[in-house]
């Protein structure tokens, strides 16, 4: 785009393409502005008045988010009246927020601390605040603490733009007690939320957060009456030791090892036999989906993508893969065939599932899968148990464990860790198809969250976000008839790698990204399949196909 | 003076008369009313007049008890000052208002704070 508009910010000259905001232009300049409610693309609003600049012959300020770039314009990002400004609106925002921070699980990742920080407000001058409303919207997997709201709206427009359930509504019809929450009266779950995490991404406070459930946890782990197993997914031991000084997998391993342990695990197991399992019935499907002849593709969702498809896009149920995802799988071999091989007592074993998203905490109670898992918890709340133990140096003494141990007690379940990387779908394709995917984007942007690779002119889609969903649908319809045979679909944001339940982080998205696959890299990077390992093998066919079943249901919420 | 100044239109004399203030009188009452009145107008988008109007309001009716103290002062004049940020002309013109308030009736407040 040519650069024609010319102006000054802070003294300095600028060039400013047609349409761009103050903002834009001043980060690319960089030139700092700070900023609250801003989310580029999909948050530029100006609702929470920080970003306001002062502009050259105007005595009203104008917040720069929101505003293009005239031509001549002098801006000033820096002066008293800006920087009182911004106090104000820090402050008045910290007279309606509950400062419970001390048990915020946003601890030190929270926006809205920063800025009250790096603006150096007096938040005594305007008292202690019992929040903005008082109230606390419970649901499985995600919360939301209503006394904690700066009414940015990034929640609302990501629940919009990214999930595409309009979950999250800016109730605006109250002028000064505005508040964002589902539709008056209905839950999250009632109101269409499929737990992408997208909300809680971009929450600059502690207002929505996953589902604490450690003191369900530590419950579990009192005494010895229980037989407690931790399934480790592979996206927690990286991202939970992403900044430790160590090189190899094993080390990664051990360290989480020792804290499950530390923690009052007694056995651990990793998620290579669910993933397994889930391969095998996965490809068995798509195999026999092609014998039909159907004109519809396979579906092979995480629990989100379904839980859209059952919300808003019910026609689509039929086609979704009907098999338990891995940890689920794997809790019914456990449970049927491995805890009798091991002798242990069934009925007092306890299994957790410790995983990067937050939708398997609600997908554990549905009518399939009742009594299967015991709990599932996060990376992020494992992480935050790490931070208290390490804290708490005394901890291991005090649960009374020899801190001088060198070699652990606890114990693996099924021994060693199948250590591979590449993903259920490449060894489903290479399983079925003899190929390894490729998948490019769609020319087209209103298929934006869809890509697409053709293996013997056999189409096959990638899917993601409640917007992937949403496209998908007219993709389909669209293009009927041009032999898409297979989706994979990832409702939830960030993936596993990224998810919703992994650490929170300050970091720009992809750089964190970026970072964990870079660990997951390390791994050796061949193609799986599920026959590799034979133990595991031996103990998937002793587990009845109709135990791995799951059922969809049309919940008849399209808005 | 008229005794039948209303705060809103204080900005607009105040451009014609620098000197305009309200009686001394009725300062808290009439602006008290004013912004009890400029509520229904919030539209709660941005913080500055979404917060701001009740914030101030309320803070007029601590001084009207006697119950505000020096920093309160401070903090009227900042948050006064700060509906120069709002979005729309609410806030704005509240602002405005409210500022030749602060102006020409500020002895009346500083003869408030305890």
């Amino acid at each position: 785009m040519a650069k024609s508009i010319k102006g000054y910010i802070d003294g300095k000259a600028v060039e400013v393409n047609a349409g761009e905001t103050i903002l834009s232009v001043a980060r690319r300049n960089n030139i700092e502005i700070p900023t609250l409610c801003h989310l580029k693309e999909f948050n530029e609003v100006g609702f929470c008045r920080l970003c306001v600049v002062e502009v050259e012959g105007q005595k009203d300020l104008i917040s720069s988010c929101d505003t293009p770039f005239e031509d001549g314009m002098v801006i000033t990002t820096n002066s008293k009246n800006v920087e009182n400004s911004r106090k104000s609106v820090l402050s008045l925002l910290a007279s309606k927020h509950r400062f419970n921070c001390f048990v915020c699980p946003k601890e030190s990742e929270c926006t809205f601390y920063d800025r009250l920080s790096d603006q150096d407000v007096e938040i005594t001058d305007f008292g202690s605040s019992k929040g903005r409303n008082i109230g606390i919207i419970d649901g499985p997997a995600i919360v939301q603490d209503l006394s904690k709201c700066v009414v940015c709206k990034k929640c609302v427009s990501v629940c919009a733009n990214v999930s595409a359930t309009k979950t999250l509504k800016f109730h605006d019809d109250l002028g000064a007690d505005t508040f964002v929450s589902p539709t008056k009266g209905l839950t999250f779950a009632e109101d269409g939320c499929i737990n992408c995490g997208a909300c809680l991404k971009v929450c600059p406070t502690g207002t929505l957060q996953v589902k604490d459930d450690t003191a369900v946890l530590k419950n579990l782990l009192k005494g010895d009456e229980n037989t407690v197993i931790a399934q480790v997914s592979y996206e927690t031991i990286y991202a939970l030791t992403e900044r430790d000084k160590v090189e190899t997998f094993e080390e990664r391993l051990n360290i989480v090892l020792e804290l499950l342990e530390t923690l009052g695990f007694d056995y651990h197991i990793s998620l290579d036999l669910g993933t397994n399992m889930v391969i095998e019935k996965q490809a068995k499907a798509l195999k026999k989906h092609l014998e039909s002849g159907s004109k519809t593709p396979l579906i092979a969702s995480d629990y989100s993508f379904a839980k859209y498809i059952e919300n808003f896009a019910d026609e689509l149920i039929p086609n979704l893969f009907s098999g338990k995802s891995e940890h689920l799988s794997q809790a019914v071999a456990i449970r049927n065939v491995i805890c009798e091989e091991k002798g242990l007592d069934v009925s007092k074993v306890k299994i957790v599932s410790i995983l990067p998203t937050i939708g398997a905490k609600e997908e554990i109670l549905r009518d399939d899968n009742k009594g299967l898992i015991d709990l599932v918890i996060t990376t992020n709340e494992l992480a935050l148990l790490r931070r208290n133990v390490k804290f708490n140096n005394q901890s291991k003494a005090r649960i009374g464990i020899d801190t001088s141990i060198k070699k652990l007690t606890i114990k693996p379940l099924i021994e060693g860790y199948e250590k591979t990387n590449p993903t259920i779908t490449d060894a489903v394709v290479n399983e079925v198809f003899k190929a390894k995917l490729s998948f490019q984007p769609i020319d087209d942007k209103k298929f934006s969250k869809l890509s697409i690779a053709n293996i013997n002119g056999k189409g096959i889609i990638k899917a993601e976000t409640g917007t992937g969903a949403k496209q998908l649908v007219k993709y389909l319809s669209e293009t009927a008839g041009h032999n898409i045979v297979y989706v994979v679909a990832n409702g939830t944001t960030g993936g596993s790698m990224n998810g919703s339940g992994q650490p929170l982080s300050k970091e720009d998205f992809f750089t964190v990204l970026a970072r964990r696959n870079k660990l997951a890299a390390e791994l050796k990077a061949e193609v799986r399949t599920h026959t590799s390992n034979d133990e595991l093998n031996a103990i998937a066919g002793k587990v009845a196909d109709d135990m791995l079943k799951t059922s969809f249901k049309k919940n008849n919420l399209r808005k | 003076m008229s005794k039948n100044i209303k705060v809103e239109d204080l900005y607009e004399l105040w451009i014609e008369n620098e000197e305009v203030k309200l009686p001394d009188s009725s300062v808290f009452s009439s602006s008290s009313s004013y912004l009890e009145s400029r509520k229904k107008e919030i539209c709660g988008k941005c913080v500055s007049c979404r917060d701001g109007i009740p914030f101030v309001k309320n803070l007029v009716d601590k001084f009207s008890n006697g119950k505000a103290n020096a920093n309160d002062l401070t903090i009227f004049k900042n948050i006064v000052n700060n509906f120069r940020s709002s979005k729309c002309s609410v806030g704005l013109d509240t602002g405005k208002n409210m500022e030749v308030v602060l102006r020409n009736n500020f002895d009346a407040f500083q003869d408030k704070v305890k």
